[in-house]
């Protein structure tokens, strides 16, 4: 078991899509953090892509919180996709799922 | 030198040895991957499948990272057990911090329905650990001759 977080940037038309690899608990979380505000600063629409994110807390919920708030401060958007499995319980778990708009992949982004 | 906690507590003479598999580690929280890494190594052993793992895993953060923030003014010690019976993985966790049972902490989260401009960004943490845990029991009591806060959390794996 890796307890690490890496992050790869892909370009889909419009979006940028943050890919979120491995997981984000306690220790992990400020790195998140870090890479999802600086991938935010760069564009209008961010796309966090967890299909590849293994597990999250609720130290990563208020990472996805923060990044909810700093794109509605900044009129910008985010959204989620591949969200499954343990990602998904906890998000519905949490009803953090109800506020965020939520991909199943993102191919599917226009 | 590292000294093993059962050694200390075997010279400290105030634990019953026949039921000592109690392991010490620091209660902040730089400690916390150390603390995840020994659980889940019991779980693991104790035949948890990997999904019951991470919901586990979420369990124990949840209820670690709270011990952490609310034990200790200037840190101390947090005591890890744990235990499988008849396939139910059991928990215990106890310091000498202040008097705290986190079953009585208003859990403000359940009731946060508002939208993300709004919404708190603390408090999951209680909720987590009564959705994941099927038992989950506060104790004031003397550890090793000091009072203490024992929590003891129940994990039943789901299918």
């Amino acid at each position: 078991m890796s307890a690490t977080v890496e992050f790869k940037e892909i370009e889909k038309g419009a979006w940028l899509v943050l890919q979120a690899i491995g997981r984000i608990d306690t220790t992990t979380a400020k790195s998140a953090e870090t890479a999802g505000l600086a991938a935010l600063a760069k564009t209008t629409k961010l796309a966090l892509d967890m299909s590849k994110l293994e597990y999250i807390s609720s130290a990563g919920l208020r990472v996805l919180l923060r990044l909810g708030k700093t794109s509605k401060r900044g009129k910008k958007m985010f959204v989620l996709c591949g969200v499954a499995g343990m990602v998904k319980e906890i998000l519905e778990d949490s009803g953090t799922d109800t506020l965020f708009q939520i991909y199943g992949s993102y191919n599917e982004l226009q | 030198m590292l000294i093993e906690s059962q050694e200390l507590m075997q010279a400290n003479g105030r634990i019953d040895l026949t039921d000592n598999d109690w392991k010490k580690f620091r209660a902040e929280e730089d400690e916390y991957a150390n603390i995840r890494d020994y659980i889940m190594a019991r779980a693991e052993d104790a035949g948890i499948d990997p999904k019951n793992q991470l919901r586990l895993e979420l369990g124990v953060e949840e209820v670690v990272i709270n011990v952490m923030h609310y034990a200790y003014e200037d840190g101390g010690d947090l005591y890890v057990r744990t235990s499988i019976d008849d396939g139910k993985f059991t928990i215990e966790l106890v310091d000498h911090g202040i008097p705290f049972n986190p079953l009585e902490k208003h859990d403000e989260r359940a009731v946060d329905t508002s939208d993300i401009e709004d919404r708190k960004l603390g408090g999951f943490g209680i909720e987590f650990m009564r959705k994941k845990f099927s038992k989950v029991e506060y104790s004031d009591e003397p550890f090793m001759g000091k009072r203490a806060n024992r929590l003891s959390m129940t994990f039943e794996p789901k299918g």
